[in-house]
């Protein structure tokens, strides 16, 4: 993998009274000295971030949702298993 | 979760699906702008690679909010874009710089006929007082917006930097 960057492929948000549902699908790609070096045990952490706003024009606007979630991508050289979990804070 | 090759755990990770319940109520039938991103945390990025620190420092601009138009309880895919600022903002903008350019004109041909310059002093000062206000105040405006959409944007528009600091260093030339 030589190419670089996380894109948006899709995304969608849908709501109800009392909940909603976020997916989304992005491309990934590293670069060959980030994958060398999980290769070598270093783990990489990504974040993933939402926020839904509602825009005021009369005073700033108003954060409506908002999340953060870290995902843990390490790799076990042992196992030869690569390994991801995730850890969230939401606002 | 283990996987035994990065292309199945990456693959996995680029897949997200969530679903929060949230207080009843909170989204309503509005207009609502919705932002999503994933990128690398440099901060927890090992110092044995600074190079990739740095450039995907800069990838982090380049997913910036979506407009979500319509009604946000039947929002089918959002995409990306770029961050603009708002219509009238820009208008505004536009405005200012207009107004800016012509007073130099004016002021520049006037000076250069220095006759006509002394008989019409007392109307180009008046002039000069009046636009000045308003374009100050124009900018003022401007910046106070700028400014707190600068503070609230997690995902920062680099144009809403970009502006603020114009904004910030032609009002501190004025002001000399």
């Amino acid at each position: 993998v030589h190419a670089q960057g996380i894109e948006v492929k899709s995304a969608s948000f849908n709501a109800g009274d009392d909940y909603y549902v976020l997916e989304a699908q992005f491309d990934i790609a590293l670069t060959h000295t980030l994958e060398e070096a999980l290769n070598k045990g270093v783990s990489l952490y990504f974040l993933l971030e939402f926020e839904l706003i509602r825009p005021r024009w009369y005073c700033s606007n108003e954060r409506v949702i908002g999340f953060s979630q870290q995902h843990r991508l390490s790799y076990n050289a042992l196992t030869r298993q690569y390994r991801s979990g995730d850890r969230q804070s939401s606002s | 979760m283990s996987f035994s090759s990065l292309a199945e755990a990456l693959e996995v990770m680029s897949r997200v699906s969530r679903r929060q319940d949230v207080e009843p109520g909170t989204i309503r039938r509005e207009h609502y702008t919705a932002g999503i991103r994933m990128r690398l945390d440099t901060s927890q990025l090992a110092e044995a690679v600074p190079i990739e620190r740095a450039r995907f420092a800069r990838v982090v601009y380049r997913l910036g909010l979506v407009q979500v138009a319509g009604d946000p309880r039947d929002v089918a895919a959002m995409t990306g874009a770029p961050v603009k600022a708002p219509a009238w903002l820009r208008y505004v903008l536009v405005l200012v710089v207009a107004l800016a350019a012509s007073r130099s004109f004016l002021l520049a041909t006037a000076t250069a006929i220095t006759t006509l310059f002394a008989q019409r002093y007392p109307d180009i000062a008046r002039i000069e007082r009046r636009s000045g206000f308003r374009a100050r105040a124009a900018r003022r405006v401007s910046a106070v917006y700028l400014a707190t959409q600068a503070s609230l944007a997690v995902f920062g528009s680099q144009l809403t930097r970009d502006l603020l600091s114009c904004l910030r260093s032609s009002e501190s030339c004025l002001a000399h």
